[in-house]
């Protein structure tokens, strides 16, 4: 805004003086100033003045300036040539790919052979990653297959196994019965807590658990071992039972 | 056809089919470069030159136009730069065309005829004195002191090319005319 060390300062009327001195006032604002310029000794001097510098500025202009030609502008005229769009080169990814193989041969080829080497390493990583973790759970699967072992034995899996459990001393006993030969495996163990409790476990050759060949020898052997532990533990129980059982009829005996 | 295209018209009709199109801005707008160019360097053979050049660096940058501001504003703002060049090269070659008392001297006056020489030489002195007190300004005053008593361009229109509040341009007008009152003060104001 207007400032200075104005005559009519403070009356706040500088800007429109100087409207009013160049004729662009318009309308109220005219009359406004013409009312105030009457009232207001300083903007009526500083009108003067700046009237003065404005006829001295225009006198020059009309005895010196007016008189002069216009100088004849001589252009040296030639195409231009249309500077390239940037925005044109922005465009999609397609064109920006083609700008780039467009550059040069060898630029094409260096960037070909790069994407083709990105892409074998990363078909290379993929394979690798799905390999890892079948072969995780392969190990996994042979570690979880059941296998019939003394610690298995002991706690054996429910499914295809028929349990017998006797927690009852009391309960009848078994009849004395030849082995039966068509029981291929007869399984007896005695539980830690009691000895009383007994579980026998049976199961047929076709519920048996399928083993990969390389423990199939190992199993073998300790199938054997096994078994015959297995037999002498069957010929035991036979017997105590044989005992009991006779320890048994002699008591209904003395009693009748 | 081309009188009726608009100065923005024009520049893109120069830079991709017709160069010559520049020449229908040249034509409007050479008067008034000229007097800004004659107003900030009060000499005809500069602002002369001022002005060819002007024209010629506004033509050889056609193509960096982007239209942004007007061809007027655009204009404008080189002419005020090559004065301001052509100033700098004076004073450092320790120049000054006001001082220059055979330049002045030079200079031919057409004096009315009912005018006695002591009157004519008292008038001539009056015109060396405003011009010395207008070229003494300070650029960005000068500029809009010209603009207004030589281009005849109104406070709106000196806003929009200056691309500065009209407030601030009539605060210019106001200082450079107190300046300029107290520089002419020395010599008293004839009214003829």
């Amino acid at each position: 805004m207007l400032n200075g060390n104005h005559k009519n300062s403070g009356c706040g009327f500088s800007e429109k003086l100087i409207s009013y001195l160049y004729n662009e006032s318009v309308g109220t604002e005219k009359v406004e100033f013409e009312a105030h310029l009457k009232k207001c000794s300083g903007c009526a001097d500083e009108f003067a003045d700046f009237s003065g510098v404005h006829f001295s500025i225009n006198d020059w202009k009309l005895k010196e300036f007016a008189l002069l030609e216009t100088p004849i502008i001589e252009i040296p005229y030639e195409k231009h040539e249309k500077p390239v769009e940037v925005s044109s080169l922005k465009g999609s990814w397609l064109s920006g790919l083609r700008n780039l193989f467009a550059l040069s041969p060898a630029w094409s080829l260096a960037t070909a052979s790069l994407v083709v080497l990105v892409v074998c390493v990363g078909i290379g990583l993929m394979i690798l990653n799905s390999r890892q973790p079948n072969e995780v759970a392969g190990t996994d699967k042979n570690q979880s297959k059941p296998t019939i072992s003394p610690t298995a034995e002991k706690t054996p899996p429910q499914s295809n196994t028929n349990v017998i459990e006797n927690n009852s001393p009391n309960k009848q006993p078994k009849p004395i019965d030849a082995p039966k030969p068509s029981q291929p495996e007869v399984a007896v163990s005695n539980s830690t807590n009691s000895t009383n409790n007994r579980v026998v476990k049976v199961s047929t050759g076709n519920q048996r658990p399928i083993q990969k060949p390389g423990n199939i020898r190992n199993n073998e052997v300790k199938d054997t071992n096994k078994n015959q532990k297995i037999q002498q533990k069957a010929v035991e129980d036979d017997e105590e039972d044989n005992t009991l059982r006779l320890a048994e009829l002699f008591d209904e005996i003395d009693t009748k | 056809m081309i009188k009726s295209l608009t100065d923005e018209q024009l520049v893109e009709l120069a830079v991709t089919e017709n160069p010559e199109a520049f020449g229908e801005i040249v034509k409007r707008w050479e008067r008034k470069i000229f007097a800004l160019c004659f107003g900030m360097l009060s000499r005809e053979d500069e602002a002369k030159d001022a002005a060819q050049e002007t024209f010629i660096s506004a033509y050889r940058n056609l193509p960096n136009f982007r239209g942004e501001a007007k061809v007027s504003s655009w204009l404008h703002r080189i002419a005020v730069n090559q004065c301001l060049t052509k100033q700098r090269r004076a004073k450092t070659r320790s120049e000054t065309f006001l001082d220059d008392e055979e330049n002045s001297e030079d200079r031919v006056f057409i004096a009315p005829l009912n005018k006695s020489p002591a009157r004519i030489t008292e008038q001539n002195e009056r015109l060396t004195h405003v011009r010395q007190a207008v070229n003494s300004l300070p650029a960005d005053l000068r500029q809009v002191i010209v603009m207004k008593e030589f281009e005849e361009m109104t406070f709106q229109e000196i806003s929009e090319t200056l691309e500065l509040p009209l407030s601030t341009i009539k605060s210019r007008v106001y200082t450079a005319l107190k300046q300029l009152r107290m520089k002419l003060e020395r010599t008293p104001l004839e009214v003829v």
